[in-house]
């Protein structure tokens, strides 16, 4: 095995800019050496707000589906399962992004 | 395989029945391997009729396994039997649990401060890793023929069913069906609910266990306190007793380790040998009015380390004592002059023809090493990684170099605040780490890259746990799944801490 020590940080005022450079959970982060990341297995934070749109826009679709086929009393049933399963894949999705 | 049918291991042989208990049946047997003997308990086969128990003993065996310390029994194996039992393979220790030499009555008081000392240490070192026994009580207690101290079964009574405790469970033993522990051992908060189980309950279970230590008797219903029982024994006992036996668990006591410190100061040194205090007085010979010795933590050719209690301030200090052949004099004389919050604080050094000695501050919270059983969480690792880089960037500046950064030498405030010790300093590997210095394993020339390079080893070590130092293989660091989980930057800080070959990229 060859190492070669010229390939190290030089001193910890890198090793430290580069560990201030991370921020778990939020945004995408910058190392001062190496290209833009991002924490949680690459996904942004960024797109919660079209996650929760698409589970109301579901829902709603869902319910509207129902009430056309004569379903309409089970709508509310329906809504209540995909929204607790849907709360429940968020809470997973937030734990995720924080590294848990 | 033994007379009941169970397939161990191929390297483990039963020879007989040592012991058995409610939850587990405990047999002697032999590693053939190395021909040494070994303990094998065997726990309940309906312990594992649950799933999530399953699953819990498969992620938190490892755990338990893990648990390395000079007051716990070392667990050199765990797994599932052929029927579906779960065993631990432990190492043999010759001896008698404390629950026989309770009943005997031959010990001294000073022995029986000491031996609750060393359940403390046990205990703290366990619970910085995030480990609550839960049954502490003396028949888990192993003595050796030296009073040496071994904590037995970490963290099994987890896996014990979650039912409520009988009322009539007056054998004080532990069975399936109590809520995880011994009933006359158990916090009043468990009685309620086995979810309540905490540090605090297992404090609360450490008193119950030095009461009958230093009394011989249970503290039953409203008690007599030891001191009023027993005039010889100090009315601090009483103090540290009361304190975990409190109903309230939020004023227990907040760790074993600070029982343990007041333990040590009832004790002055009473535990010790004539000669080891012998050679700590000459540590101290011109201040020997100041200090008074509380421990000897480490003692070997090359030097000493010392707790000593300030007689004045009633502060804990740590005095180390090296031969002049040894490094680490010029680097303790400038600190001593400086202060940084991430370094401990050296409050005096002096030399004489022979030895150097440095006088530094006592931290409550332990070493880094201590907590290396399971991975740290990336907040907690930026947190403690940031510490080290600002404490190692400060004193590079000031022109000083550790040389011997690792794992024992961060150590931590009771509230978790890391503190870099020992600059300068050698360390003997006496052949106990395999592969020699992991931390500086080309055998470099002390430098700041050195440093660099330590610190990248020790972050691996943090993130993954790992009991083996980071491989390279053709200028790429060798990761396996865990490591690769890691978000991309934190990687490249590992990678680059340590080193790659010449002309490969990053």
């Amino acid at each position: 095995m060859q190492l070669n020590p010229e390939a190290r940080y030089s001193g910890f005022f890198e090793v430290l800019a580069d560990l201030k450079a991370i921020k778990i959970g939020r945004k995408p982060v910058q190392s001062s050496k190496q290209d833009v990341a991002t924490m949680g297995d690459g996904q942004s934070k960024a797109g919660f707000p079209f996650v929760l749109g698409g589970v109301v826009l579901l829902a709603l679709g869902t319910s509207v589906l129902l009430y056309s086929t004569g379903n309409g009393p089970r709508v509310w049933e329906y809504l209540q399962l995909s929204a607790h399963d849907a709360i429940i894949w968020m809470e997973s999705l937030k734990e995720s992004f924080l590294g848990k | 395989m033994d007379s009941e049918g169970l397939c161990i291991s191929a390297v483990i042989r039963f020879k007989k029945r040592i012991g058995h208990g409610g939850m587990a049946t405990v047999y002697k047997g032999v590693q053939t391997s190395l021909e040494r003997p070994v303990a094998l308990k065997v726990l309940k086969k309906t312990l594992l009729d649950r799933k999530d128990v399953k699953s819990r003993f498969e992620r938190e065996s490892l755990i338990i396994a893990r648990l390395n310390h000079p007051n716990i029994i070392d667990v050199i194996d765990r797994g599932i039997t052929s029927k579906g039992q779960p065993y631990f393979v432990m190492e043999y220790v010759k001896g008698a649990d404390l629950k026989d030499l309770i009943e005997k009555g031959d010990l001294k008081l000073s022995q029986r401060i000491h031996i609750a000392v060393q359940i403390c240490k046990a205990l703290a070192y366990a619970h910085d890793n995030g480990v609550i026994h839960r049954d502490i009580k003396p028949a888990n207690i192993l003595m050796d023929r030296q009073n040496h101290a071994y904590v037995l079964d970490f963290g099994i009574a987890h896996f014990c069913e979650k039912t409520q405790a009988s009322n009539k469970n007056e054998d004080h033993h532990t069975q399936v069906g109590d809520v995880m522990g011994t009933a006359a051992y158990m916090a009043p908060e468990i009685h309620a609910s086995a979810d309540n189980t905490s540090v605090q309950s297992d404090l609360y279970a450490f008193g119950v266990l030095f009461y009958e230590l230093v009394t011989g008797i249970l503290p039953l219903g409203r008690f007599e306190l030891p001191s009023t029982q027993n005039p010889n024994i100090p009315k601090a006992i009483d103090k540290v007793i009361e304190r975990c036996l409190c109903p309230d668990e939020s004023q227990r006591p907040r760790s074993a380790s600070e029982i343990k410190n007041l333990l040590l100061k009832v004790m002055h040194g009473a535990h010790l040998a004539p000669a080891q205090k012998e050679r700590a007085k000459k540590t101290v010979s011109k201040a020997e009015d100041k200090f008074s010795l509380l421990d000897v933590i480490k003692e070997d050719e090359f030097g000493a380390v010392y707790l000593f209690e300030d007689k004045v301030q009633h502060d804990l200090l740590v005095i180390k004592k090296r031969t002049n052949s040894s490094a680490g004099f010029r680097e303790s004389k400038l600190l001593h002059k400086l202060h940084h919050p991430n370094i401990v604080t050296v409050k005096g050094v002096s030399k004489n023809d022979r030895v150097f000695i440095s006088v530094m501050e006592y931290l409550k919270g332990g070493c880094l090493q201590d907590r290396l059983i399971k991975p740290f969480g990336w907040k907690s690792f930026i947190s403690i990684a940031t510490q080290i880089c600002e404490a190692m960037d400060y004193a590079h500046r000031n022109q000083i170099i550790h040389g011997n950064l690792r794992p024992r030498n961060i150590l931590f405030t009771s509230k978790g605040q890391a503190k870099i010790s020992d600059f300068g300093f050698d360390e003997h590997y006496g052949g106990g780490q395999e592969g020699g210095n992991w931390y500086n394993h080309l055998g470099e020339e002390k430098s700041v890259k050195t440093d660099v390079y330590a610190a990248g080893v020790l972050f691996y070590q943090m993130l993954t746990a790992s009991q083996q130092p980071p491989e390279w293989q053709s200028g790429k660091l060798c990761t396996n799944a865990q490591f690769d989980a890691f978000p991309k930057p934190l990687q490249n800080v590992i990678i680059q801490n340590n080193a790659v070959e010449s002309g490969s990229a990053l």
